[in-house]
């Protein structure tokens, strides 16, 4: 959704410390909100050229921070600075790979990374912290009626990543419930749109084939079906619900889950993006691989809605006609697609 | 069974939380059966049983902590260690909400560090001391070991996360882990006399009224600590011989649903001071009311039964604090 005056009014003048913001949320939420007049302090781990880029196009209108969250004293330094109002906690280690062959690093980062920054928020008094969590989370909420075991929960239990983020979850609501903090837990599923550079994952890197003309190839015949959120949706998601979190105790620590609310297959996503790039003709090549495919439920946005008077603002071939406007400017033209509206516009490369 | 089977004779075997109450226990026992015990000792504790009874000196220590990474892989590799036992951690709930980090650290990173030492050094099995705290406030009661972990405060929250990351650690990673899930230990060697247990002994031995700072109806799952060392050799046995077992969670619980009272009264039977009824002062009844496990499972998996039991388990602990404190008030 739009989110309208309240929200530029809300955000304006606000302190937003983000963590993350060189990812893809983050790009478009820190855009966003130096759009609503929020005075934004983003922390950036990596100096990668890529994520520089993404952020630069905003120029002094933010200030960027180099280092981890993992660092209690760069929090401190952080947030003793100035009084923050909301921090917006997106920086997490989300590679599924990366958390099967590292698992500490993925736990530092996800669950430690999460204990230093609630804490040094805790007694700094910030006024709110909005965490990105995952829907896998949910399957692990369920209480297992008396007698049956907890089935969704058990399978969740064989992967760092999954069960990272539930402590994760954990260890916020502990840090809410006991401390009085205000704290927003939002469960994101895929989210997608300009600016995911991982040409691994399923919709960057079926637009650059079909960009480059070449036929996308499935290594499983592509049946699953997923829910899939446009990444401006997620935004509006944030900005949304860290305005009513700043007044409700009803939302406070209690997980929303946001997603688009309907599911496609990933073979039909694909066609998709072939039919909004004008190329039809380049029919995906799917495998015959046996890896079992997970199909996920819709989203249940019911909560989003009630809770929160959040609704997608853009179907799926509204978000995948802009995601591939994107990553066109992107490949053709050598320039990001953030809204840029004042910023002079970055060369993609700067030598 | 573990008396008379030889699978504890040299195996090697680390003891985190070695000087707490319940590896004071296990880890003389460990030795007595014949393994090679080491154990990790952070703080020097001059009053912990182990060292009082001179085992501390008998057996092979290492000096630091469970977050220092390079300190638990050498240990590991060095001494060839088969078995840890994870009793480790901080466990004073007050503690724990004055300093949330620390805790974390300790009990939540301390585990996966622990974890993941003992992947890369091939260690054989880990059993780790989870809780019944790991659960959370639940109307759904006897706990189960399927009951979701969704402790609420830090120290409930740091071991529902640590039991959540030991499980993973078996699916993903296939370590031989065993959960223990004891509900709370008492026993001689327990010097914390904010405890019910040790205050209670402490102030009929004293012919003082206990205060109870509650209403006095708060129930919890109490073991005594000769039976929970029983709880973990038995585990750890099963785990070797069915490595399918691995990852898996076990309730240790009397399950009696004594309230606090009704064990101060047994207190004062076991002592022969039915008098000294205790005074309920009513001013500290924020925790969790009810807190209690059903221990079907290890019965059932384990033939797992308490040996001592509450009332056996009782009087050896009044007798433990009577000859203790006989000596240590004697020679002030």
């Amino acid at each position: 959704m739009n989110p309208g005056p309240s929200a530029a009014s809300f955000w304006s003048k606000k302190q937003v410390f983000v963590t993350g913001a060189t990812g893809l949320v983050g790009g478009w939420l820190v855009s966003s909100l130096v759009e609503h007049g929020a005075s934004v302090t983003a922390l950036v781990r990596d100096g990668s050229p890529r994520s520089h880029l993404r952020l630069a196009h905003l120029g002094d209108r933010i200030r960027t921070v180099g280092g981890s969250f993992c660092d209690a004293h760069l929090l401190e330094r952080v947030l003793g600075a100035q009084p923050t109002h909301t921090i917006i906690h997106l920086g997490a280690q989300t590679v599924v790979g990366v958390a099967n062959s590292d698992p500490v690093t993925t736990f530092e980062v996800n669950a430690r990374g999460t204990w230093n920054l609630l804490d040094a928020a805790r007694r700094h008094g910030v006024h709110q912290t909005l965490i990105a969590s995952t829907l896998l989370v949910s399957a692990t909420d369920s209480q297992a009626a008396p007698g049956q075991r907890n089935v969704l929960g058990e399978a969740m239990l064989q992967h760092p990543y999954a069960v990272s983020k539930v402590c994760m979850e954990r260890i916020a609501s502990a840090f809410a419930h006991t401390y009085l903090m205000r704290l927003g837990i939002l469960r994101f599923g895929n989210i997608y749109g300009g600016g995911d550079l991982h040409f691994s994952r399923l919709i960057p890197g079926a637009i650059r084939s079909t960009l480059r003309g070449e036929h996308f190839r499935f290594r499983t015949p592509g049946a699953s079906e997923r829910d899939f959120l446009y990444v401006e949706d997620a935004v509006s998601a944030y900005l949304r619900f860290g305005e009513l979190l700043a007044t409700s105790d009803t939302l406070c620590a209690r997980p929303v889950a946001f997603g688009l609310g309907s599911r496609v297959s990933l073979l039909n996503l694909v066609r998709l993006i072939l039919k909004h790039a004008d190329r039809a003709d380049l029919e995906p090549i799917t495998g015959t691989s046996s890896t079992p495919e997970i199909s996920e439920e819709a989203t249940d946005i019911h909560d989003a809605c009630k809770l929160l008077g959040w609704r997608p603002q853009h179907t799926l071939d509204e978000g995948m006609q802009r995601t591939i406007a994107w990553f066109r400017n992107y490949f053709e033209i050598g320039q990001n697609g953030y809204p840029l509206r004042n910023a002079p516009v970055q060369p993609l490369d700067r030598n | 069974m573990s008396e008379t089977n030889s699978f504890w004779k040299d195996r090697s075997v680390l003891v985190t939380g070695g000087t707490g109450l319940l590896g004071s226990w296990l880890a003389p026992t460990l030795a007595k059966r014949g393994a090679n015990v080491v154990l990790l000792v952070r703080d020097g504790a001059p009053r912990s049983l182990l060292v009082r009874d001179g085992w501390l000196n008998q057996l092979a220590s290492v000096h630091g902590s469970l977050t220092d990474e390079g300190l638990l892989r050498r240990t590991m590799a060095e001494y060839s260690v088969q078995t840890v036992f994870h009793l480790g951690a901080q466990t004073l709930v007050g503690v724990a909400k004055a300093d949330p980090v620390s805790t974390l650290e300790t009990n939540t990173k301390g585990t996966w560090m622990l974890l993941e030492a003992a992947r890369q050094t091939g260690v054989q099995q880990v059993l780790v001391a989870s809780s019944d705290k790991a659960y959370g406030e639940s109307a759904n009661l006897p706990y189960r070991e399927d009951h979701p972990l969704i402790g609420q405060f830090p120290y409930e929250v740091s071991k529902s996360c640590a039991d959540l990351i030991s499980q993973m650690y078996a699916r993903a990673y296939k370590l031989q882990v065993g959960i223990v899930r004891c509900g709370n230990l008492f026993g001689g060697g327990d010097l914390n006399y904010s405890r019910l247990i040790p205050g209670a002994i402490r102030a009929t031995l004293h012919g003082e009224n206990f205060k109870i700072r509650s209403d006095g109806k708060f129930i919890r799952d109490f073991l005594y600590v000769e039976d929970a060392v029983e709880a973990y050799l038995c585990l750890a046995e099963h785990l070797a011989a069915n490595p399918a077992m691995a990852g898996e969670a076990f309730n240790f619980g009397l399950g009696l649903k004594l309230t606090m009272l009704d064990l101060v009264d047994k207190i004062l039977a076991i002592m022969g001071r039915p008098d000294l009824q205790p005074i309920v002062e009513n001013i500290a009844n924020n925790e969790i009311r009810e807190q209690y496990m059903d221990s079907t499972k290890a019965h059932e998996r384990l033939g797992w039964s308490p040996l001592y039991g509450m009332d056996e388990g009782l009087r050896r602990t009044v007798a433990w604090y009577r000859n203790h404190l006989q000596n240590t008030e004697s020679s002030n």
